[in-house]
């Protein structure tokens, strides 16, 4: 669950990057955001 | 000929019966069948998108779409249809046409107003991928809403699995370099 909620916290940080950001300020009310979360058998071949 | 001249009778004689009717946006019906074999399966049925080549409602136009999906394993090639139009009497009556079994069931929901989900099994299928492992849980979390999906611009941010660490060295998480720089020194 950890890598999860760590997911949803980079999700919604790019969210709130985006939402915020006035280059998308004009589209912004057509934008729905959602994330999309499959959990692994193991935390990552690769995790140090 | 007959066969086919006396079919298309029946299918404008149920029109006729069941009366036209027209809808603002187009229906569209997927159908799942195994090569060379009659049985369908209903993969999906509800409104869509506008089609450039579909003609504006009243026109009792269809389009059929056909793919076949290709398997890699022992799961055997499937077939899908896919029927779009405005007239919903129209997509049920071809969609009969194709599959020897009965379909009038579901048919019966759709004109209900019962819109079908599709599963994420079945979505795979759609896109070319038939999977014989099984599909794991997906969860999708809402972020930021700011309206109905109908006429949104829905952007959803996958999990890739990977470790900063790890993606300069794993070909599995194959993120351009400029990318890198930018997301992960900027």
């Amino acid at each position: 669950m950890r890598e999860r909620d760590k997911f949803l916290d980079d999700a919604m940080r790019l969210v709130t990057d985006l939402s915020a950001n006035q280059t998308f300020a004009t589209v912004r009310p057509l934008l729905n955001f959602w994330a999309v979360f499959s959990p692994s058998q193991e935390v990552s071949t690769f995790l140090d | 000929m007959k066969t086919s001249l006396t079919t298309s009778t029946v299918a404008f004689a149920l029109i006729a019966i069941a009366g036209a009717h027209w809808n603002s946006r187009p229906y569209q019906l997927t159908l799942r069948r195994e090569t060379n074999t009659g049985p369908c399966d209903v993969v999906s049925f509800g409104e869509t998108q506008l089609h450039k080549s579909l003609l504006p409602a009243t026109s009792g136009q269809i389009i059929r779409q056909h793919n076949i999906v290709p398997s890699a394993g022992s799961l055997g090639d499937k077939e899908i249809i896919r029927f779009l139009s405005y007239s919903m009497n129209e997509v049920w009556l071809h969609a009969q046409l194709e599959c020897s079994n009965d379909l009038s069931f579901v048919g019966r929901s759709g004109f209900n107003g019962v819109e079908m989900q599709v599963s994420f099994e079945d979505q795979g299928v759609l896109h070319g991928i038939l999977l014989e492992t099984p599909v794991p849980p997906l969860e999708v979390v809402s972020l930021l809403q700011s309206g109905p999906s109908d006429n949104r611009i829905d952007l959803a941010f996958f999990s890739d699995g990977c470790a900063f660490s790890s993606l300069l060295l794993a070909p599995a998480c194959p993120i351009p370099s400029p990318y890198l720089t930018y997301r992960y020194n900027a």
